[in-house]
């Protein structure tokens, strides 16, 4: 059995808990807390980590894990990025600017990204908003990037799943 | 899904008032005093998302560090104690380093949990601190 932490990280209220519970077989392990900033709003919060499993065939099973959103717990996105393969990026695009979100961690994690794997997936996507995906794929190209960028409803397991494989496909490609 | 105990519909923002920020900057200031200096350096009481609310002996910068440190910290130990069955919620976690303590305890403050944070050199007598921070834990619970 090979296994594979993934690390799900991401703006606040984008689904990074949400995807972890639609796609894992375990029950999940969960820090969330009641939220007391009105300006998020949702009524929980990740502090901590999220955590949940699910197995691809026979022969991997991915460790998942998830970040708090919030900047000021930028000290556990780099205790959970230890040991990372992949990194899934989650952008809320209903958030007043997304582009600037998605740059935070894109600076923040580029190491990672830049020596393992990662996608980028928008979520509460609405086409006839702006920015399109390509605005997000050129923030990428800008920072000398060229991973999958696409747009998903991470309550469903499926779709999740879809992005698990992009994620692993990258990771093929280079070993 | 998970869940935390919430009966009220409020949130807790609605619930952190000038009143309750007065009590918790009253009471940290009382528990530093009883050291008188020595060896309890410094204090937060904090939402359980990581928000100060009463800051004592330290810059409003670290007490809002330690705040989300402290909430993370916490939530690990709520998720510990369920997962090993010693109980719902932690009470108290030590971190013991070279040079000094940090003490995270839970404050079940109705419908707003809290959390509070001290941390000590070694100076500190650890069984006067716990005491004292006991103490202070039961007078902030009451609503």
């Amino acid at each position: 059995m090979i296994e594979h932490k993934i690390l799900f990280t991401g703006t606040v209220g984008a689904g990074k808990t949400t995807a972890i519970q639609a796609v894992s077989e375990i029950p999940t392990v969960c820090t969330d807390v009641i939220s007391s900033d009105l300006t998020i709003g949702k009524k929980m919060t990740t502090v901590a980590l999220d955590y949940g499993e699910v197995s691809l065939g026979q022969s991997e099973r991915l460790r998942l894990y998830g970040t708090p959103g919030q900047a000021r717990f930028s000290f556990m996105w780099d205790v959970l990025a230890k040991g990372a393969l992949g990194l899934i990026i989650l952008v809320d695009h209903t958030h007043p600017d997304p582009l600037k979100d998605l740059n935070l961690y894109l600076q923040h994690f580029a190491r990672l990204i830049k020596e393992t794997a990662c996608v980028v997936a928008i979520s509460k996507m609405d086409k006839s908003r702006p920015p399109p995906l390509q605005e997000f794929i050129g923030l990428l190209h800008k920072n000398h990037m060229a991973n999958p960028v696409i747009a998903a409803d991470v309550r469903d397991k499926e779709q999740v799943l879809w992005i698990l494989d992009l994620l692993l496909a990258q990771m093929e490609v280079r070993v | 899904m998970n869940t935390v105990a919430n009966d009220s519909n409020e949130y807790p923002s609605q619930l952190v008032n000038e009143e309750l920020r007065n009590k918790a900057r009253l009471l940290l200031q009382v528990l530093v005093e009883k050291f008188g200096g020595a060896g309890v350096n410094n204090a937060v009481i904090s939402t359980t998302d990581g928000f100060d609310i009463a800051v004592e002996s330290m810059s409003k910068e670290d007490g809002t560090k330690l705040s989300a440190l402290s909430s993370s910290i916490s939530a690990i130990g709520h998720m510990a104690v369920k997962e090993v069955g010693t109980g719902e919620h932690h009470q108290s976690i030590l971190i013991e380093g070279e040079n000094g303590y940090l003490l995270i305890m839970d404050i079940p403050y109705p419908g707003c949990p809290l959390t509070m944070s001290i941390t000590a050199t070694k100076e500190a007598m650890l069984g006067k601190l716990i005491y004292y921070a006991r103490q202070l834990v039961s007078k902030m619970s009451e609503a």
